[in-house]
């Protein structure tokens, strides 16, 4: 312990801010990666079978979902949230905290959910749905029993690579008010140049991100049977 | 009236390159009797899987019209298609089977999508097909634990579990070797005549045709060109790819190769059905002065049919030679001659003789 402490002068001291920190990014990053995901994976649906030639081709609606995608998608995370205070403001009333984080990160990680799943519904063999609507399957009926199920495992690694993005948009939002380990590591670590405290954090990050990526990689093994 | 009949079917895609289109099918009309074995046999961009896309509407065609037991369901709503489909079941080349789902997952997907049929049919019923295709020890495995040829057994179960009396194949076995290509037929055939199945047979592999098939239609670009049962395709053969066939399996190039060397005139000859048990060549030699060797010689049965040809060399006088042939198409075996020297010249030579026996 003494040996520790001489390596991390610090992290005693700011071990109660530190736990509040790593407590705020989960928090955060959890929150906005479920509702990410649940408003993203629909949306990706929803491109993948609009698409031209795809099961429910509807070209005119692809076309504005998916400009839209992309457009939020090109925008660089810093500018998004220094460009939508109003619209977080309607949204959850604040623009400051983890609040004011939240809303964001779900609206920066939305498109790239989208495109992930629409790319992960895409790579299904084109024949295996030509079979099951020669089987007499509806439109409807493919979309889960055949896409969603056979996307399952790339829909899981996509979810996998959003967390992990958004562990490092977290950091950022945190830098402008966000909270979180972001927050923390500015704040003392370049702030204060504590470069123990700075470590430790990126420690902590590494950890997280290692472990989220192993999670998705194994459930998504686990149900993909290659 | 066939259990499919397909009128003056038009299918023409949209391009953007080319102005008017690709003219996949351009009119094509077929009748396919109860309990047929309809092989449709093309080279690669003929056409043949569009059309067989036309019998279920998964393609709709630009005209024509598609009945199937006795019903024009060319203009059939996409929800009373589905009913229509149930009823046919369809295999691909390859396979097309659910890799997230096991064996007894994916041959159960077309009953459970049924709705009111209770678990225990879908098992019951799943088993009678995994009992009929082979693969009993195989239905909690995956798709990608399995060969080639069972992953077909696997998508031929799922055709069949919904008891339809159509089949559709479209280049079944193209994706398989030669030994289990022959297992999937055979198991096709027993299948067939177990369930009493109409089966289509998509296929570029005319040795497929000719193990499983009693009936043939030959398509190149779009348009039906030969159609007819087995034996009628194969001894008047008209299209190219049948052509092709009978020459890879009559060694036919070959023996013109030899002819053409030696200068000699040979004749192939077409025996069909009892013609082919009949010991013409023994009388031939026996009656004319000719001497005959024989070079090659085979036999196929087609659709239960002897098809025999048998390719000779015929050694004599001109005028001889030319009586044995009357001689063996009196017997209605098909004679044609390969290169060599050639009948118009033999006639001319006959001439000569005729003048010199005259004079």
């Amino acid at each position: 312990m003494e040996w520790l402490n001489s390596m991390f002068p610090n992290v005693e001291k700011l071990w109660p801010y530190i736990v509040k920190s790593l407590n705020e990014t989960l928090i955060m990053v959890s929150i906005s990666g479920v509702f990410a995901a649940a408003l993203g994976v629909p949306l990706g649906i929803v491109l993948a079978v609009t698409k031209k030639g795809e099961l429910l081709s509807f070209p005119p609606l692809y076309s504005i979902l998916s400009k839209i995608v992309n457009t939020v998608r090109s925008i660089p995370f810093v500018i998004l949230i220094a460009s939508i205070p109003w619209l977080v403001r309607a949204i959850v009333g604040t623009t400051i905290g983890m609040k004011g984080a939240i809303v964001p990160l779900i609206i920066a990680c939305i498109p790239f959910m989208a495109k992930q799943t629409e790319l992960a519904l895409q790579s299904i063999d084109k024949g295996v749905i030509e079979a099951y609507r020669a089987m007499g399957f509806s439109e409807i009926a493919i979309i889960f029993k055949v896409m969603l199920k056979e996307g399952f495992s790339a829909i899981i690694q996509a979810v996998t690579i959003m967390l992990v993005g958004l562990i490092s948009y977290s950091a950022v939002a945190g830098s402008v008010g966000g909270g979180g380990l972001g927050d923390f590591a500015i704040r003392y670590g370049y702030g204060q140049n504590k470069t123990d405290v700075m470590f430790l954090t990126i420690v902590i990050m590494l950890v997280m991100v290692f472990f989220v990526q192993w999670v998705g990689d194994s459930l998504s093994k686990l149900v993909s049977h290659r | 009236m066939g259990i499919i009949e397909l009128k003056n079917i038009v299918k023409t895609f949209p391009s953007e390159k080319v102005g008017e289109g690709v003219h996949a099918v351009r009119d094509v009309s077929l009748t396919i009797e109860e309990g047929d074995i309809f092989g449709i046999i093309g080279y690669s961009g003929a056409g043949k899987s569009t059309l067989v896309r036309c019998i279920n509407l998964l393609e709709k065609p630009t005209s024509g019209e598609v009945i199937v037991e006795g019903k024009n369901i060319t203009a059939y709503s996409e929800v009373e298609l589905r009913a229509v489909r149930r009823r046919m079941g369809m295999i691909f080349q390859h396979f097309n089977l659910l890799n997230s789902a096991n064996v007894f997952e994916n041959i159960a997907a077309p009953l459970k999508n049924q709705g009111r049929i209770s678990g225990k049919e879908i098992r019951e019923r799943v088993e009678e097909m995994l009992r009929l295709t082979g693969l009993e020890d195989k239905a909690r495995a995956y798709p990608s634990q399995l060969s080639g040829g069972q992953k077909q057994r696997v998508a031929i179960a799922r055709a069949l579990v919904g008891r339809p009396r159509i089949l559709l194949c479209d280049e079944a076995t193209s994706a398989l070797d030669p030994n289990t290509t022959t297992q999937i037929i055979e198991l096709l055939r027993s299948l067939q005549e177990k369930l009493k199945l109409t089966v289509v047979m998509i296929t570029h592999q005319m040795e497929v045709v000719k193990s499983i098939c009693n009936k043939v239609a030959v398509m190149e670009e779009g348009k039906v060109i030969e159609e007819g049962s087995l034996v009628e395709v194969f001894s008047e053969p008209k299209s190219s790819i049948t052509k092709e066939f009978r020459e890879k399996t009559l060694y036919r190039k070959e023996a013109i190769a030899l002819a053409e060397k030696n200068k000699r005139n040979l004749y192939e000859l077409t025996f069909i059905g009892e013609k082919a048990n009949d010991p013409a060549i023994m009388d031939l030699v026996r009656n004319y002065p000719v001497e005959v060797s024989i070079l090659f010689g085979n036999i196929e049965i087609l659709s239960g049919v002897p098809f025999g040809t048998l390719t000779i060399d015929m050694k004599g006088e001109g005028k001889d030679i030319l009586d044995a042939v009357a001689y063996l198409k009196s017997r209605e075996i098909k004679v044609e001659e390969l290169g060599g020297h050639k009948i118009e010249e033999r006639k001319e030579e006959r001439r000569e003789e005729d003048k010199i026996w005259n004079g």
